[in-house]
């Protein structure tokens, strides 16, 4: 089967690169882009940890095509800083301590900037149904409940 | 361990007809991707049997729910994520909401579709007890006509369907509740966690009642067979006989009769029997 040519944005910067079309997308954003923020836990779908969010929706990477990612626009992780710096929901990770090891945070993290984008003051219930994606086998989950209650406060002083 | 990749071919389809002219040049030596939160998890296993695959992610035409006639029609294609935040399904199918909130996480209902559920046909299946108890009608579609079956006459066996080598699943109808009647409707998935599991009971009940009269009764169980069951026998008993607890107890009998469950990975029989006893006894303690 030969290779496809796929085109791509991720975090607005436009990317081409030739793989099998049936390799993940998170291959191809962890070893063409070099983006490897994203990471990659169980390759099933299960844990979360490859997410990305593709044409607005939370999404796991390791489960899409590469191929179905032609013509797709991405955010990964690294897209969430802007010129300035971290943005407003990684500093309240930092504040909150809502990271130990690190490896769930970036898909924690985008799922977290979902649910606040899609929830105006969004309750632990809601924070937790948002988060029921992604595993994390080290903080046992409430201060990362509690740097994603402390986002949505933020949002709403903005 | 992983597939290699190069022992497999993958071809976009840009509209519905490509889909079906290429499915009828391969039969059965392809098979179509959707979603792909079950087959890429295949590949990755390396447990992915056929090896050529058809891509329907162009397919716009199948990505919808719209009301025609007297039904909802929900386009194979559709993924749990839209249909959960519907305002149609919302309204007039709160089970099938309750079900897409269960599939996977997020993540997986943003990419998950109805279709897949439906044609990869795992007997804990989350929208199968709902799409049973609510009368799905399905459309199956090949390169020269189109036919419409019932959902509770689609699934034969395990993972064996009325679905030709040449068709595709295109749409998926539900029809729309009499404004009349009033409905009781009870779904449960049992799993082992809140998100992110696979049932190892499911149950979607409804009572429909004209000046609490009981007119109908529907339900539906999975992951207790080799594919998703509706309970004829157990609606018949309900139908035709007054509440009490001896009939409760009865119809959880007659239940018992018609589920096969098994030792699985995921559960045992006794405590799927159990389960599903407990389920069925709380709807209708509740609802009858």
């Amino acid at each position: 089967m030969p290779e496809s040519e796929i085109k791509t944005h991720i975090n607005g910067k436009e990317f081409r690169f030739h793989c099998h079309p049936l390799s993940r997308l998170t291959d191809a954003i962890r070893d063409e882009a070099n983006l490897t923020g994203t990471k990659i836990g169980c390759g099933e779908g299960e844990c979360g940890a490859c997410a990305v969010i593709m044409d607005g929706t939370l999404v796991n990477s390791c489960l899409i095509p590469a191929r179905e990612a032609n013509g797709k626009k991405i955010v990964t992780i690294e897209g969430l800083e802007n010129g300035l710096g971290l943005s407003p929901l990684q500093n309240c990770f930092l504040e909150k301590g809502g990271a130990q090891c690190g490896i769930c945070t970036p898909g924690m993290i985008l799922a977290a900037k979902t649910l606040l984008e899609n929830h105006q003051s969004p309750n632990r219930e809601d924070i937790i149904e948002g988060i029921s994606g992604n595993l994390c086998r080290c903080t046992g989950y409430v201060k990362i409940i509690d740097s994603i209650e402390a986002a949505s406060k933020l949002e709403k002083n903005q | 361990m992983r597939s290699y990749l190069n022992d497999y071919s993958l071809i976009v389809a840009n509209n519905l007809e490509e889909a079906l002219e290429l499915k009828n040049k391969a039969a059965a030596n392809a098979r179509f991707i959707a979603g792909g939160t079950d087959l890429m998890v295949l590949l990755e296993a390396g447990k992915l049997q056929t090896k050529n695959l058809i891509a329907l992610w162009n397919i716009d035409e199948l990505k919808k729910i719209s009301k025609v006639e007297n039904y909802l029609e929900i386009g194979a294609l559709t993924t749990f994520g839209m249909i959960r935040n519907h305002a149609l399904v919302k309204t007039h199918f709160p089970l099938l909401v309750q079900a897409s909130k269960l599939v996977g996480a997020l993540a997986i209902q943003n990419r998950a579709t109805l279709g897949g559920n439906i044609v990869n046909a795992s007997p804990a299946a989350d929208s199968s007890v709902v799409l049973l108890s609510y009368d799905a009608m399905l459309c199956l579609k090949n390169s020269k006509t189109e036919r419409w079956i019932p959902y509770d006459q689609f699934h034969r066996d395990y993972k064996k369907m009325d679905i030709h080598d040449d068709e595709i699943l295109t749409k998926i109808r539900l029809p729309m509740p009499d404004k009349n009647v009033s409905t009781s409707t009870f779904y449960r998935k049992v799993g082992t966690r809140a998100a992110q599991s696979i049932s190892k009971v499911s149950f979607a009940g409804i009572l429909f009642k004209k000046d609490n009269i009981l007119q109908k009764v529907r339900l539906s169980i999975g992951a207790v067979a080799p594919m998703p069951l509706r309970l004829y026998e157990v609606e018949q008993f309900i139908m035709s006989n007054q509440k009490s607890i001896e009939n409760i107890n009865m119809a959880c009998e007659i239940m018992n009769r018609v589920i096969s469950p098994i030792d699985d990975i995921r559960s045992t029989e006794k405590f799927r029997r159990k389960v599903s006893s407990n389920l069925l006894s709380y709807f209708l303690e509740n609802n009858w």
